[in-house]
């Protein structure tokens, strides 16, 4: 590019994003080197370092003070405290202060702390956080930042000049340990820091990060390990993965007494929210009214899709707004998702429509009035997002929910219950996922390669892997040097063993491999950029493939036309037209967790309580009543010692209805049982479809007696062999499988640079899946694909569990003459997937008259 | 399933291939011989039975029809480099089993071998098009008629067809045929392919388990 053209798109960019905000600049660190290292005693540091917290008008918390004292005396462990209480500040005083107080580190300058931090838009934050009291107590402590997004020149400066402190993410400190000499590098780190550590755990992105430190803490032998966490239930477990297997970790607690007040938004007229359905936008005037443009407002939406929908929707009804609101999710531009974050922080955006995105530690001041549309599915999430209001410790906090369908005002009330119990849901690590593993080997085949010895010890420090056995580790030795489980291939090359070290066997087998480093499973993403102008974001490349030239969309709170799709990038022009289609990314919807369904039985008796005159009822409940009474007419509401069962016969065939509460992969696994369970004792086609609070079994013969049903749902002899047995399990194997296959490396991910390269390598990862079913049937990654769905997808002791209670419980089977309101979601989960989105909401709205007449 | 092409019967087999009884002709397209040597050079896994299993598949389909001739109708192998001695020597051995004549169209995948053509395989003739009466055989399908008199048949595209029924859905190799050309599926079992749109005037012939099922 000449240089008139980086002027003109530079002032473009100027124009789009406002003024520049402040960055890393090299030369001000470089000036900054040259300060001279100060002369400090240890009790100097601490004295000028706690003096910068004053001078704040802060004084340091008991839990920041806890942490640096627990750092000085060589322990490692792990803090929990909610986000934007000051947790980076716990985590790097301590190794600061040391840094600072040694002049060995003034001739002989070392990364000494490494800052993991799961996103990488939040690197850029926490590095500026980091250097405020650096500058200004004039500590030359150099800074830098590793991200994906990081440039080549910047990658380089790092190789010659070493930064003090690195903040990074698990996937970029993984890559960096492909570097030749990072060992020499990482020696000296005395600190690694690991942000947000709640996200990690429970993820793969977890157990490869476990394997990643545990290499590090092989070169790096004195390094403390700090995991910053959100509450979650198991804390001593995070701990113990965050600093490695066989170790005592200090565990700090934050006392910040946080209360949280839930409030349900709820319409004057109940026949206002559908019975079905996941926007919320029936609400939108609720929603508009609790918006007030002269305080700040977050308005977060569970998917981006909802989050284009309701800054739309909001857009036309308060078009004087458009200059105080802002949409923010993890597909938009990086520039205009720091231009919202800007603007949250300095007040000039007043209402921000955000995804979870926004939910993680980005620092900014309180917001008054957090807004959450739709369940957030489970009690901790739900905490997380009211530390987003009022963070000032000691206040009190608002959630205000907008329900997206009747049922979830009895979710609120069952989140709110669960609240002001304290109960938060764990977070479990996968056991040893053998994909992770072979990734791992391969992380580590770069340059000089392993020592199996060695790395099998490293291992076994962590939590996860480390009862990872002699077979299982030869067989992953074996996989990436031959390829195959059962026969040696001897064209297969990928690894080779030399003098004992496995390493790559060529350079070009090794830059095919460093792109595969991850285990985030994404969508293949198509940029969208303006003809001629800015890049807005990216989108699926399953919902352009869908797209016509001429199409008008909405994305990133803009209307454009798609124009054509050229080299992985989507063409638009600005457009003007009312109600265009709001971009689709995929995405799953939660299932519920196991303690929020506890609590929406509850809630569930409870309705049926006050339809009996029992209970007093709560505004939820009371918003209820004439569905509730509709639902007891024609039907029955369940005790908390019942499990209700409908059943009933229309002109599609014949419809059995089972309500549990569950979360809709636990509902999917038994429905899948029970369908395959009636059809063995009588031949029978059974369609299957799930919710969160149940599931539907249509067949075109009657689907057996009550009490086979019953049975059908209750025995639990044979559960394992069932399961295997229903149709739907290969399937959903297959599905886990594509994520298993990417991270093992089994298909070839290719460079997004050079998509068109490579044609002849390309394999699915469902056609891979058939063929490792025919020929090596026992393959241990085809055994993981079928473990995870049961242990993960369909929790077979949650849904053992479930089996067992509904077993010991009063079975009501009720026949029913026309859909109730516990059927209508379910039934119309099923004919959704069979109708355009135009036709459904209007046939919905006639299926919802009908149900009410 | 047997279906009438200008006046002339062939017979679409769920072994994804034509046949032509009347001139004992098998054609197979795609056939990505060394597919899995190819991927295993470079460090994937694919296992070398597949391309045996293949190898197996067009000895028995030969002989139940009692085929006089083959025809591979393009990508006979999948990469140069994946033509190993081992893959040589399995192929030259079916060409030497198989009583009756052999042709190749080559293929884009082809262009590399068809330099060096192995001697073991040459009892096989290579070109770039066949016609037989009014018949044209190309790798590539056509995008418009050649003209009332030629009838083409190509392969190339893996033609995969999409079915949905409410909730269900499967995705099928098979057979897409108009009135001046029809598109065979891929015959290797490592094969993905493309997802063809329904255009009109379109039949469309589905491959599930051992039956074609017309849609």
């Amino acid at each position: 590019m000449s240089t008139s053209a980086k002027v003109l798109r530079g002032i473009q960019r100027l124009n789009r994003t406002g003024p520049p905000r402040p960055r890393l600049d090299a030369d001000e660190q470089a000036r900054a080197r040259i300060k001279p290292w100060p002369t400090l005693s240890r009790e100097q540091a601490w004295e000028e370092w706690t003096g910068w917290f004053e001078r704040q008008g802060w004084t340091p918390f008991p839990f920041q003070l806890e942490t640096w004292q627990a750092f000085e005396t060589g322990r490692s462990g792990l803090v929990a405290v909610p986000t934007g209480s000051g947790k980076t500040y716990a985590a790097v005083g301590g190794p600061i202060v040391n840094l600072i107080s040694d002049p060995m580190n003034a001739r002989n300058p070392a990364l000494t702390i490494l800052y993991v931090t799961p996103l990488k838009a939040l690197a850029r934050d926490i590095a500026q956080a980091i250097q405020r009291p650096l500058a200004d107590l004039s500590w030359p402590i150099l800074v830098d930042l590793r991200t994906g997004d990081t440039t080549a020149t910047a990658r380089r400066r790092f190789k010659e000049r070493l930064p003090h402190v690195l903040v990074t993410t698990p996937e970029s400190l993984a890559i960096l340990l492909t570097d030749r000499g990072w060992e020499e590098r990482m020696h000296d780190v005395q600190a690694i820091v690991l942000d947000e550590w709640h996200e990690l755990m429970g993820t793969k992105r977890g157990s490869l990060l476990e394997l990643t430190l545990a290499r590090l803490r092989g070169v790096a032998t004195t390094a403390r390990v700090w995991a910053l966490s959100a509450t979650i239930a198991n804390l001593e477990e995070a701990a113990s993965v965050a600093v490695g297997a066989g170790k005592e970790p200090t565990i700090i607690r934050a006392d910040i007494p946080r209360h949280i007040t839930l409030h349900c938004l709820l319409p004057e007229s109940i026949q206002r929210c559908p019975w079905f359905g996941y926007s919320g936008l029936s609400l939108l005037p609720e929603v508009v009214a609790r918006i007030d443009p002269n305080h700040s407002t977050l308005l977060f939406t569970n998917t981006r899709s909802h989050a284009e929908r309701w800054y739309q929707a909001i857009l036309e009804a308060k078009p004087e707004w458009s200059s105080l609101m802002a949409l923010h999710h993890g597909s938009l531009d990086q520039d205009e998702r720091q231009r919202v974050e800007d603007g949250i922080k300095s007040g000039g955006l007043r209402l921000v429509v955000a995804t979870s995105s926004l939910d993680l530690g980005v620092d900014f001041p309180p917001v008054q009035n957090v807004i959450q549309i739709g369940s957030a599915k489970s009690i901790a999430r739900a905490v997380q997002r009211a530390g987003r209001a009022f963070h000032r410790p000691g206040e009190d906090t608002l959630v205000q929910l907008c329900p997206t369908n009747v049922m979830e005002i009895l979710e609120a009330s069952a989140l709110r219950e669960g609240v002001q119990d304290g109960v938060l849901e764990e977070r479990t690590q996968p056991e040893k996922p053998l994909d992770v593993l072979v990734q791992f080997l391969l992380n580590s085949s770069f340059n000089d390669g392993f020592d199996p010895a060695d790395l099998l010890h490293q291992i076994r420090s962590t939590v996860s892997f480390r009862a990872v056995t002699e077979e299982e580790f030869s067989w992953a030795l074996n996989f990436i040097r031959f390829g195959g489980s059962l026969s040696a291939y001897p064209e297969f090359r990928k690894v080779e063993v030399v003098e004992g070290w496995y390493r790559f066997v060529s350079a070009e087998a090794a830059r095919r491999h460093k792109m595969n480093i991850g285990t985030i499973l994404s969508e293949s993403g198509v940029t969208v950029q303006v003809r001629g102008g800015a890049r807005l974001g990216m989108i699926d490349e399953t919902f352009v493939a869908k797209l016509r030239p001429g199409d008008v969309i909405q994305f990133g709170g803009r209307t454009v036309q798609f124009l054509q799709m050229r080299d992985m990038t989507a063409y638009v022009k600005p457009a003007r037209q009312r109600s265009p289609v709001a971009a689709v990314w995929s995405g799953t919807i939660l299932p519920l967790s196991l303690q929020l369904s506890s609590y929406l039985r509850r809630e569930v008796d409870r309705l049926r309580q006050a339809v009996e005159g029992l209970d007093q009822p709560s505004p939820e409940i009371d918003a209820l009543l004439p569905i509730a009474r509709i639902q007891a007419s024609r039907s029955r509401i369940p005790s908390i010692t019942q499990t209700l069962i409908e059943t009933c016969r229309t002109a599609e065939g014949h419809h059995v209805f089972v309500y549990t509460w569950e979360g809709w992969s636990v509902n999917e696994g038994l429905g899948h049982l029970a369908a395959y369970r009636l059809s063995r004792l009588c031949p029978n086609t059974i369609a299957v479809s799930a919710t969160n609070y149940g599931f539907e079994l249509l067949s075109t013969e009657p689907l057996g007696s009550d009490r086979e049903i019953g049975l059908a749902l209750t025995v639990l002899e044979g559960l394992e062999q069932d399961i295997q047995a229903s149709q739907n399990y290969p399937e959903l194997a297959r599905r886990a499988f594509r994520e298993i296959a990417r991270i093992a490396g089994l298909v070839y991910q290719g460079s997004p640079f050079a998509r068109k390269t490579a044609r002849h390598l390309q394999m699915s990862a469902s056609l891979l899946f058939d063929v490792f079913r025919q020929y090596e049937p026992s393959h241990p990654l085809l055994a993981q694909a079928f473990r995870e769905v049961s242990d993960r997808q369909l929790q077979i002791d949650r849904l053992r569990g479930l089996m067992r209670r509904m077993s010991e419980q009063e079975l009501l089977i009720v026949p029913i003459p026309r859909l109730t309101p516990f059927a209508f979601p379910l039934y119309v989960e099923r004919i959704k997937s069979r109708l355009s989105t135009e036709k459904l909401e209007q046939r919905l709205a006639r299926l919802q008259r009908e149900v009410f007449r | 399933m047997r279906i009438a092409v200008r006046d002339e019967w062939f017979e679409l087999l769920p072994e994804r291939a034509l046949f032509w009884p009347a001139r004992g002709l098998l054609v197979v397209a795609d056939y990505h011989l060394g597919k899995a040597e190819t991927f295993q050079q470079q460090g994937f896994w694919l296992p070398s039975q597949s391309g045996q299993q293949d190898l197996k598949r067009l000895s028995a389909l030969a002989l139940k029809l009692e085929a006089k001739h083959v025809l591979f109708l393009g990508d006979l192998v999948h990469s140069l480099s994946g033509v190993t001695e081992a893959v040589v020597t399995e192929f030259a051995r079916w060409l030497q089993e198989f009583n009756g004549s052999v042709q190749v169209v080559l293929g884009n995948h082809d262009i590399g071998l068809a330099r060096r053509w192995p001697q073991e395989w040459s009892k096989a003739d290579c070109c770039a098009q066949a016609t037989i009466g009014q018949f044209r055989f190309q790798h590539q399908p056509v995008e418009r008629p050649f003209g009332a008199d030629l009838f083409c048949w190509a392969g190339h595209i893996h033609p995969m067809i999409h079915l949905t029924q409410g909730p269900d859905r499967v995705r099928l190799p098979g057979f897409v045929i108009n009135e001046y050309q029809g598109v065979l599926p891929a015959f290797s079992s490592v094969s993905g392919g493309y997802d063809v749109p329904l255009r009109p005037a379109e039949r469309r012939f589905a491959i599930g388990g051992d039956r074609i099922y017309e849609l």
